[in-house]
């Protein structure tokens, strides 16, 4: 990989000010200093820094991306000018919490026929600057630092062939997507980059209700199988958050068995590390109900999220006794279980 | 890409690739679309290497290739189709659509004008499902959209006359033809609009 052409502009809060101009924005001669090297790194790193697939989203009848748009002008004629678009971009989604930052815009080849586009952003930050000049120490406060924070550094990169109909998908990396505000966890994917995760909330989660439901169906150890119906009623109070399965397995702190047996539901595998928002609405359609079957005989059924108040568990010696009140509203035979 | 690279090189995209991942999308829409009432069937296919040349080599008015890059920008090079009882179902499934995929593209295709009948049906254009893209599948060569289609059975089936028709004629349709032609478009179109809405004065007896 080749990092060609760096572009930087200074970006304010403008969320309400969407028509303000940008500031200042230049072009960063690429030699031998440790700007360049630095910028360098992240560019060459950016195919496996940014994990997180993305896609443009429409804006309607039309396959169209205003986003999109002023990247493939950007990458037509690369230059100050047309990579300022994306900063006045960003400056007008970015509100008072995401504060000032400095916009890099990288553009260099990624093999034989395609170009890399690197979009990051570093957040300003106040510091103390310590120089020891002559035996002698000076210490001084600074404003604008612009430091490539290990908590909300965010970027973004494409990899374009030249070719029409392309560059709808992208990664990006943003260190506070899990954001307990939905206004900081949406700035930089849905509202700079007016995109979403290339898996739907609903997608996402219904892949994960079907491997715990299959994990369940396939395995006969009963530790692992209380793990997941637990996990499963739980799962009932996550917001949506985005996660990947193997997150969600990881905030149940389940053990390494429980977790390879959803894993190993998961088809094709590469999609344990797929972000979607979980869904809980879909995540009840494909697992509203807990079942659970005595060697007696006795099935019990409630839906999940209620089982433990339909059926209050006591232990007698080493055996299980379910005690169940309420009033009869019907009865059924059936044919299985 | 002379014309028989391009034929060749779909061939071999066209058994090795399309053909399984249009089998592996259609089980993908079935399962997304469970639950649904009054679908007619889910469908999905490669474009036959006939047909795709036929597209990949069409020319603009200037006689310039309408297709510089045809694999990649032909976005039906595997289609799907759901056909739904009336039209109220085109829209439940269109919520489903959009719940489950993500979409570059979605619109309505009716007639010009108001007084012409012809074809008519709800297209997307989406983003390929990873779910039916193999680990090891060659990803250069995998398209990165499909088309679906959302459609009445009227709308389909007269769809699906129309389309044979027009590949028979040796010449231009006369107006006559043309005449009745658009006359069973609108006598489909009429039969949805009944349809549509007897299912609304009765349908809260069968959801």
């Amino acid at each position: 990989m080749a990092l060609e052409k760096i572009y930087s502009f200074l970006t304010y809060p403008k969320k309400n000010q969407p028509e303000e101009a940008i500031v200042s924005g230049t072009q960063i001669p690429l030699d031998d200093g440790k700007l360049s090297k630095m910028l360098t790194d992240i560019f060459n790193a950016a195919g496996t820094d940014c994990n997180v697939p993305v896609m443009f989203v429409s804006d309607g009848e039309k396959q169209e991306n205003a986003v999109r748009t002023e990247i493939l002008s950007l990458l037509q004629k690369p230059s100050v000018a047309s990579a300022t678009p994306l900063a006045k971009r960003l400056q007008a989604a970015t509100g008072g919490t995401s504060g000032m930052g400095l916009l890099f815009v990288c553009i260099g080849k990624d093999g034989e026929t395609q170009t890399r586009l690197v979009i990051s952003r570093f957040p300003a930050d106040e510091g103390i600057v310590a120089e020891k000049k002559s035996e002698k120490l000076t210490v001084s406060f600074v404003e604008q630092v612009f430091l490539k924070s290990a908590y909300s550094y965010k970027a973004a990169t494409y990899l374009s062939d030249g070719k029409s109909n392309q560059l709808w998908k992208g990664h990006v990396v943003d260190k506070q997507i899990n954001h307990g505000s939905k206004a900081v966890a949406d700035y930089w994917i849905v509202d700079f980059l007016r995109s979403e995760f290339s898996t739907t909330a609903a997608q996402g989660t219904k892949r994960l209700a079907k491997a715990i439901k299959a994990a369940l169906q396939a395995t006969t150890d009963i530790a692992i199988k209380t793990q997941l119906t637990s996990a499963a009623q739980l799962a009932a109070n996550i917001p949506k958050k985005s996660m990947t399965i193997s997150e969600f397995c990881d905030s149940f702190h389940m053990s390494g068995a429980a977790k390879e047996a959803i894993i190993a539901k998961v088809d094709p595998p590469r999609l344990v590390h797929e972000k979607f928002r979980f869904d809980v609405s879909e995540f009840s359609r494909h697992l509203a109900y807990k079942q659970v079957e005595l060697d007696t005989g006795a099935v019990m059924t409630a839906p999940a999220e209620k089982f433990d108040d339909c059926f209050k568990p006591e232990r007698h010696n080493d055996k299980a006794v379910f005690v169940a009140a309420g009033h009869i509203v019907d009865e059924k035979l059936k044919s299985t279980k | 890409m002379t014309e028989d690279e391009l034929l060749s090189e779909y061939r071999a995209r066209h058994g090795a690739i399309l053909t399984p991942l249009a089998s592996r999308l259609q089980a993908h829409i079935q399962d997304a679309l469970t639950g649904i009432q009054r679908i007619d069937r889910v469908s999905a296919r490669a474009k036959s290497p006939d047909r795709f040349l036929g597209k990949a080599m069409k020319r603009k008015d200037d006689h310039t290739l309408k297709y510089e890059h045809p694999f990649e920008q032909i976005q039906d090079l595997v289609g799907a189709r759901v056909i739904v009882f009336y039209k109220q179902d085109v829209d439940v499934v269109s919520a489903a659509v959009d719940r489950y995929f993500r979409r570059i593209e979605g619109r309505d295709l009716v007639p010009d004008a108001v007084n012409q009948f012809g074809y008519v049906g709800r297209h997307f254009i989406l983003a390929m499902p990873e779910d039916v893209i193999d680990d090891g599948a060659e990803r250069g060569k995998t398209p990165e959209f499909f088309e679906l289609q959302v459609k009445t059975l009227f709308q389909h089936a007269w769809s699906e006359a129309e389309h044979d028709l027009a590949y028979k004629p040796s010449e231009p349709l006369s107006t006559l033809q043309q005449r009745q032609i658009a006359f069973t478009a609108a006598q489909a179109w009429g039969a949805d609009q009944i349809f549509e809405q007897l299912h609304a004065e009765l349908g809260s007896a069968s959801p």
